[in-house]
């Protein structure tokens, strides 16, 4: 039979495999739409074309399996051939899929975007760009670290940018014969004083602990997510100011020499 | 003082807005005004938040109007060809934020204290007046301490006095946590014959700050 023949047999089949393959190319395409549209904006403009394209392949991929499927090909083979190729690949390229499938759940999980600080392990920085293997993150010194995506997905990732306030502490130690509650209020309103520290919640200084030399003092201050850098920046200025002011010396180890007269 | 100085141009050069750093081109059809704006740094927060000094009580399902004198910077304005632009804003308040809600799931706002009156008060500098009114639609009494809005759609208006007074604001009170913040589009004086005087125009800069798709109502979720 030729494939003339054979066309003209299947007529019916054709058709509605045509239909079928022409469905599938337009709701891939709008589904590919959807997520370049869903992705602007939040992810590089290469991750975003990536995943569009990918999803709009498979889609029209399945398409064809499916159009294939009704004319009564089959595609036994072609699958069985598929899936040993997918078992030989997969073993070679594992941590590769691994970084893949990690890649496209951080699209939709969204635990961060493009310009958010974030900190992992030992790297803090802004996220520069998320492709489909790995994220780029400048780290405060200006350092380009590239991390895998399996790696961040797995990790505890601590993301500053979704936060509207900060809390920001700082530790200082007086001695133990100084006003503690005169210091409290004093860098309490040193700190309200500042436009950068939020009136609500309040800042907050008390005693937290002995140590070997006096009592050490904890402040806590809250800012806009936007200026906590300042902030932290501008702690151990204001609580040294506060203290100069009230005349109040820091607790410091100190060593004292006595020098004996030499014997004669 | 003035704040700001405007350059006398000379030929091929045009004339300038000048304060501190900053160096703006005045085109020769344009001229510049000075107009009350609710502003802020856009890059802290889009958000304006007003606190009562002592906060009205409303009865069940019933309403209440109040007045406050809302503290506004100025805004510099070019106007030319029936259309204006916001090139500068003269801050003329300090600056001071607080947190509404929690840190994850709140805002911060651009924090100011002030009575309120249940008439209209006396005019006070680099302030403007806002008539708020207040729909209880739940069945208990409730007390209003605070209201916040996105400073981006609050507009001036101009009576036929000249006098320039705000934007009119509802809040309908759902329940004691739940309230909706909506700006009227209409004079805080109710006077049909008051003209906007200018749209809310953060600086292209400023907007380039704003994550939050801002809409001109505000939804109070975390108390009132």
């Amino acid at each position: 039979m030729t494939f003339i023949e054979w066309a003209i047999a299947n007529t019916e089949g054709l058709v509605v495999s045509a239909v079928i393959i022409v469905a599938a190319v337009l709701v891939s395409r709008l589904i590919s739409t959807l997520i370049r549209r869903k992705m602007h904006g939040s992810y590089s403009d290469n991750l975003t074309k990536i995943t569009s394209r990918f999803v709009y392949y498979i889609g029209v991929i399945m398409g064809l399996a499916l159009a294939a499927g009704n004319l009564g090909i089959n595609l036994g083979s072609v699958l069985v051939a598929g899936g040993f190729l997918g078992i030989v690949l997969g073993l070679a390229a594992q941590s590769s899929v691994s970084n893949l499938i990690a890649g496209l759940l951080l699209i939709i999980d969204k635990p961060f975007k493009v310009g958010d600080s974030i900190a992992y392990g030992d790297v803090v920085g802004n996220i520069l760009d998320i492709n489909l293997l790995s994220s780029t993150v400048v780290t405060w010194e200006g350092v380009n670290v590239r991390v895998p995506n399996s790696l961040l997905f797995n990790s505890n990732i601590q993301n500053y940018s979704n936060s509207a306030a900060r809390m920001i502490r700082t530790q200082f130690t007086i001695f133990d014969t100084e006003d503690i509650d005169r210091i409290c209020d004093a860098v309490n309103k040193k700190f309200s004083k500042q436009w950068y520290v939020l009136i609500e919640p309040e800042t907050a200084t008390f005693a937290l602990q002995f140590n070997d030399y006096g009592i050490v003092m904890e402040t806590r201050a809250w800012t806009p997510g936007a200026t906590w850098l300042r902030l932290y920046k501008e702690m151990p200025r204001l609580v040294t100011e506060t203290l100069r002011e009230l005349k109040v010396e820091f607790a410091s180890p100190k060593r004292i020499v006595v020098q004996e007269k030499p014997k004669k | 003082m003035a704040d700001y100085t405007i350059t006398n141009g000379k030929a091929g050069v045009p004339r300038q807005y000048v304060r501190g750093g900053l160096r703006i081109d005045i085109p020769e059809s344009a001229s510049v005004e000075e107009h009350p704006i609710v502003s802020g740094d856009y890059s802290v927060t889009p958000y304006f938040g007003l606190v009562l000094d002592s906060a009205p009580s409303v009865p069940p399902e019933s309403e209440a109007t109040i007045y406050v004198n809302l503290p506004v910077d100025t805004g510099i304005y070019l106007f030319g060809k029936g259309v204006h632009t916001l090139i500068d804003e003269v801050p003329r308040w300090p600056l001071k934020y607080s947190l509404y809600g929690t840190p994850s799931d709140g805002i911060t706002f651009r924090y100011f204290r002030a009575p309120y009156h249940s008439k209209p008060p006396k005019r006070e500098k680099h302030k403007v007046l806002a008539r708020v009114r207040i729909f209880n639609r739940e069945d208990e009494w409730i007390v209003v301490s605070k209201f916040l809005f996105p400073q981006k759609y609050y507009n001036m208006f101009k009576t036929e006095d000249g006098e320039v007074v705000g934007e009119a604001v509802d809040i309908y009170v759902e329940s004691a946590n739940l309230a909706t913040v909506t700006l009227k589009n209409k004079s805080s004086q109710g006077r049909s014959s008051s003209v906007l005087l200018h749209g809310p125009q953060p600086t292209a800069k400023a907007m380039a700050h704003i994550k939050q798709n801002l809409v001109s109502i505000f939804e109070m979720r975390h108390g009132l």
